[in-house]
């Protein structure tokens, strides 16, 4: 047995009270002088055993009506045995609704929120008026009490489903310690949700523990009835944005979209898409294949010089869940495609790059600029979209900074000086300078070595494997490869580390070797744009090289600020004070950013919020695993049991309590009772003799 | 009379309004001079007794001559004789008797009842003598006529204090031996003693063909013992003290009060003790008046 108010039980004290305020009692007597002492001493005689036998019985029936009293304020709960011998309502019912976006999955014109609603309704019509409401829902996690009963629920409950995901967990986390704080009574958690796996964290394996032990550990009974919407899915498609950058191509500006579209199907499918850009509908078509599929979708920007914003929709009658069908996104303003040249400014190789790097900056909005090594502590690395790191390898707090721009989205491309460089960066570091050599003999540069070249002959050392369908090397838009095979190579300093080989010599070294360092790069190359090294230098390989890594670190540049711009609904959310507005909807929009997905506006500011990228996830759990989940907590599927109301959890005691104390105040009252008129002792006040005569003898 | 010395035990009013009522007695007495209750012996009055045979030494003037004409036999015809009565009016005086809670204190009520007969009885022209006993004889004064004789007995009861325990067991045995003659006996008294000692005294006077009537007192408070609190009883003769809860032997000790009035009523019937029960909440006027009304009903039944 546990009890709800444990504090109470000191009042168990309070069962002497009927001794002591007897031994008081007997202590204050008075003193009565008395004539009939003769009854006295027998009636005290007679009552020796009877009497003090009832005396002490109406001690212990008034005792164990104080104990019973206190009993039944400490409200003891059945447990064990008497678990399954009293059964009734519960005292508060808890429902959790998870209003996340794959609730608003359909089939037909009710969504699982809706059904989820239907059921909720139903379900607490049987329990009537007479049990508490609490309403918490998954979009703020804070309990609601219902006032006015089970007809007031439906106001409470919000009926849209959201955009957000729900974290089950939490929310159960929030309920169990409502109850702990609050001690409401015996109560009942209904959670009505569709089991999406993402929701419910059951990798969380501790932390469910944890929740089932907090539940289990309650001082009252608290059971889980799960409302599982788990129910085969109709045909889903969704849609999410993974990128949305400006990127610049030879004649325009174009907005790249990249998305991706998940499904239940792998058979392969048309979709239609509705793109919203600088306020035009354009439509696309997209052949999927597989269960997900990445696409990525351009679209010239007219106005060049202004952010923007849009959307894309999937556009499908049939569709299982309207709520995943809708991406948006937003795109800054173009910017300078900066580029940091770091070497001894003097240096050939120095001004290569740096010319590689910005051929037309009159023209174009590439920038480049060198910067000894020397200076560059100061300089912010996070407004260039490139590094180009021609000078021994960064240690120390040059090292970190580089990295944390790497980190953060940038790319550093690194060359090998002539003098022996045993720093290491991020893995990577140089190997010994090795010369070509034929018979012997060695070569200035790599036109001497071309000059001793023969007919069909290929001098230096050869590359001869590289990535060409992705990467620096890949193919052109025309399909044309780079003429990386023609490279003469007379120096080259090999490439230690783990990086992916993007290019290797033919015995195998590498020379150009890429490591993603947290959303960017750290790239090396293993020969120095010098007539010395190498024929790079002719620019045919390494200018287009660089400009492709330039337009990369661009876009991650451009995708920086859009990642600024992108929220998530539910999990970024607004501070106290700001009013973003509906960037569709206008200023009588009730749209929530909070809740929904869309574009708002607050100032000059723009983000787009879309569903979290877990809720399209549609993987669902069964319920055996859920059951597992909660462990030894009292578990009812609502679809197993809906009338089961009257199951054998936990019940209060305290009614019980009054009844033994009402039975033992009963008790002593008869116990207690004077005798009955016919049963009571009678004594005639007056009485006379037989008068009677008798005649002298 | 000076009221005021007597205004404790004696009520003007109440001997006003008995003025016109006699107390009989129940059975004939013998006294010594004529009054107004019957006597065991042939005597002159008009009130014609019986016939008997004549025998040698009687009255000739005694025959019935209208008898001896018609049968031929002789015979005498006696009368009545009417004389005075002697009443003993025996007062308990143990320290029981100043037990008074709800009611007057027993012995003043005693006192007035006592007071008040023998005030009657004087006036009626019988004699009246007073025994107050405690655990012994407190005072004996015999019966007489003179109304100086009341002064004495008034001034007795005015000064008695009940003391002591009771001894009116012994002392009733003493006293049936020491009034031979029969008598009218009036003993008031809570009886607080053994009940069958106390009707061994009754059968000693009922023995000694005397007339007598016992006023049993008690208060109010002895008969319901109405309290609700622990009570340290102490007993008022021995001073033994007895720590009981009312509430709990009320049952028991009504009980025993009971079975303790019935004994003592069926033996002073099988006696033929005149029983008055009183609670000394009542009027004594009244319990008075009852007693003279019965009695005087009667005599009347009797002629």
């Amino acid at each position: 047995m546990t009890f709800l108010q444990p504090f109470m039980l000191w009042g168990l004290l309070l069962g002497l009270l009927p001794i002591l305020i007897h031994l008081f009692n007997r202590l204050r007597h008075r003193k009565l002088p008395w004539a009939a002492m003769m009854f006295l001493r027998m009636a005290n005689r007679k009552s020796t055993k009877y009497a003090k036998v009832r005396q002490w019985l109406v001690l212990l029936f008034r005792m164990l009506a104080v104990l019973a009293l206190v009993f039944a304020l400490s409200r003891p709960e059945a447990g064990g045995f008497l678990k399954g011998m009293i059964s009734g309502k519960p005292d508060v019912i808890l429902i959790i609704v998870d209003r996340s976006a794959s609730m608003g999955a359909s089939e037909g014109e009710k969504t699982r929120l809706d059904r989820a609603l239907e059921v909720i309704m139903d379900s607490s019509k049987k329990f009537g008026d007479e049990v508490r409401y609490v309403v918490m829902e998954h979009t703020d996690k804070r309990p609601r009490e219902v006032k006015g009963g089970v007809s007031a629920l439906p106001n409470v409950i919000g009926k849209g489903v959201t955009d957000t995901a729900a974290d089950i967990p939490t929310l159960l986390e929030a309920a169990a310690e409502w109850f702990a704080e609050t001690k409401p009574g015996i109560g009942e958690i209904w959670v009505a949700s569709d089991l999406q796996s993402s929701n419910w964290d059951p990798a969380a394996e501790k932390r469910w523990r944890r929740l089932s032990g907090k539940i289990e550990g309650l001082p009252q009974s608290v059971r889980v009835r799960l409302m599982a919407l788990d129910e085969e899915m109709p045909a889903n498609v969704s849609v999410r944005l993974l990128e949305a950058a400006r990127q610049r191509t030879a004649d325009q500006v174009e907005l790249m979209l990249k998305l991706e579209f998940t499904r239940g199907s792998a058979l392969p499918v048309e979709l239609d898409l509705a793109v919203q850009v600088e306020g035009q509908n354009k439509s696309a078509t997209v052949t999927m294949e597989g269960a997900t599929h990445e696409h990525e979708l351009r679209f010239p920007l007219q106005q060049y010089a202004q952010s923007g914003w849009g959307r894309v929709e999937l556009l499908d009658q049939e569709d299982g869940n309207a709520r995943d069908n809708l991406a948006y996104f937003v795109y800054g303003e173009p910017i300078q495609a900066k580029t940091a040249v770091v070497g001894v400014p003097e240096r050939f190789a120095t001004r290569f790059l740096n010319l590689a790097a910005a051929p037309d900056p009159a023209n174009t909005n590439q920038v480049s600029t060198v910067i000894a090594h020397t200076a560059v502590s100061q300089e912010t690395w996070a407004d260039y979209a490139m590094v180009l790191w021609q000078a021994p390898l960064p240690t120390g707090e040059e090292a970190d900074r580089l990295t944390e721009y790497a980190k953060a989205g940038g790319l550093v491309v690194c060359f090998p000086e002539d003098a022996s460089d045993n720093n290491t960066f991020n893995g990577l570091s140089w190997g010994e300078l090795k010369r070509f050599e034929q018979d012997g003999k060695t070569f200035d540069n790599w036109q001497a070595m071309v000059a001793a070249e023969e007919e069909q002959e290929h001098l230096g050392f050869r590359i001869t494997s590289y990535s060409d369908d992705e990467g620096p090397l890949q193919r052109t838009q025309e399909g044309l490869y780079l003429p990386v095979d023609d490279l003469r190579v007379n120096q080259r300093k090999a490439i230690q580390g783990d990086g992916m080989v993007q290019a290797s010599f033919e015995d195998g070294v590498p020379w150009l070797m890429s490591k993603t360092v947290g959303k960017g790069q750290v790239i090396f190359c293993g020969t120095q744009p010098t007539d010395a090294w190498s024929s790079v230098t002719e620019g045919l390989v390494l200018v287009p090289m660089l400009q492709r890594l330039l337009v990369e670190g661009e876009a991650m540049l451009s995708g920086r600020y859009v990642q600024g711009h992108l929220r998530v609904a539910g999990v970024d959310r607004t501070r106290v004070g700001e009013r973003w507005i509906s960037e569709e909807g206008g200023e009588n929009s009730a749209k929530d950013i909070n809740l929904e997905a869309g574009v708002y506006r607050m100032g000059q500011r723009v983000v787009a919020v879309n569903r979290p990228q877990h809720e399209d996830v549609l993987i669902s759990m069964d319920k055996d695993q859920v059951k597992e989940l909660f462990g030894d907590v009292s578990l009812t599927l609502f679809q197993e049991s809906t009338a089961d109301v009257e199951s054998d959890d936990d019940r209060e005691l305290w009614k019980a309590f009054l009844v033994i104390m009402a039975l033992a105040l009963l008790v002593e009252g008869i116990l207690i009772l004077p005798k009955g008129a016919d049963e009571r002792v009678e004594i005639q006040r007056s009485a006379t003799g037989k008068v009677s005569t008798e005649q002298a003898t | 009379m000076n009221d005021s010395a007597y205004s404790e035990i004696l009520d003007g009013d109440v001997l006003t309004r008995l003025s016109g009522q006699f107390l009989h007695a129940r059975q004939p007495m013998v006294g010594n001079i004529v009054g107004h209750h019957k006597s065991p012996f042939r005597g002159s009055s008009v009130e014609f007794a019986e016939y008997r045979k004549y025998v040698a030494g009687d009255d000739p003037r005694l025959l019935d001559w209208r008898v001896l004409a018609r049968t031929d036999r002789y015979y005498i015809r006696e009368f009545e004789a009417d004389t005075n009565l002697r009443c003993y009016v025996v007062i308990d005086c143990s320290k029981s008797m100043a037990f008074g809670e709800k009611g007057a204190r027993k012995f003043d009520y005693a006192r007035k009842i006592a007071a008040t007969l023998s005030y009657m009885l004087v006036h009626q022209g019988d004699a009246v003598g007073l025994e107050i006993f405690d655990d012994g004889v407190a005072m004996d004064i015999p019966p007489r006529r003179n109304p100086l004789h009341l002064r004495y007995i008034f001034d007795t009861l005015a000064g008695a204090e009940p003391r002591g325990e009771t001894g009116l067991v012994a002392e009733l045995h003493q006293f049936a031996e020491r009034i031979r003659q029969r008598a009218m006996v009036i003993i008031i008294s809570d009886c607080f003693c053994d009940v069958d000692e106390l009707l061994n005294c009754f059968e000693h006077l009922h023995f000694q063909k005397h007339d007598f009537a016992l006023f049993h007192l008690l208060d109010p408070l002895e008969l319901d013992l109405d309290l609700d609190r622990p009570i340290r009883f102490q007993d008022m003769e021995s001073n033994d003290v007895l720590l009981a809860e009312p509430e709990i032997i009320r049952e028991q000790y009504l009980e025993a009060v009971q079975e303790y009035l019935v004994k003592i009523h069926e033996g002073c019937n099988k006696h033929n003790a005149d029983y008055r029960r009183v609670v000394t909440d009542q009027p004594y006027d009244q319990i008075i008046a009852d007693f003279l009304i019965e009695r005087e009903q009667l005599a009347k039944g009797r002629g």
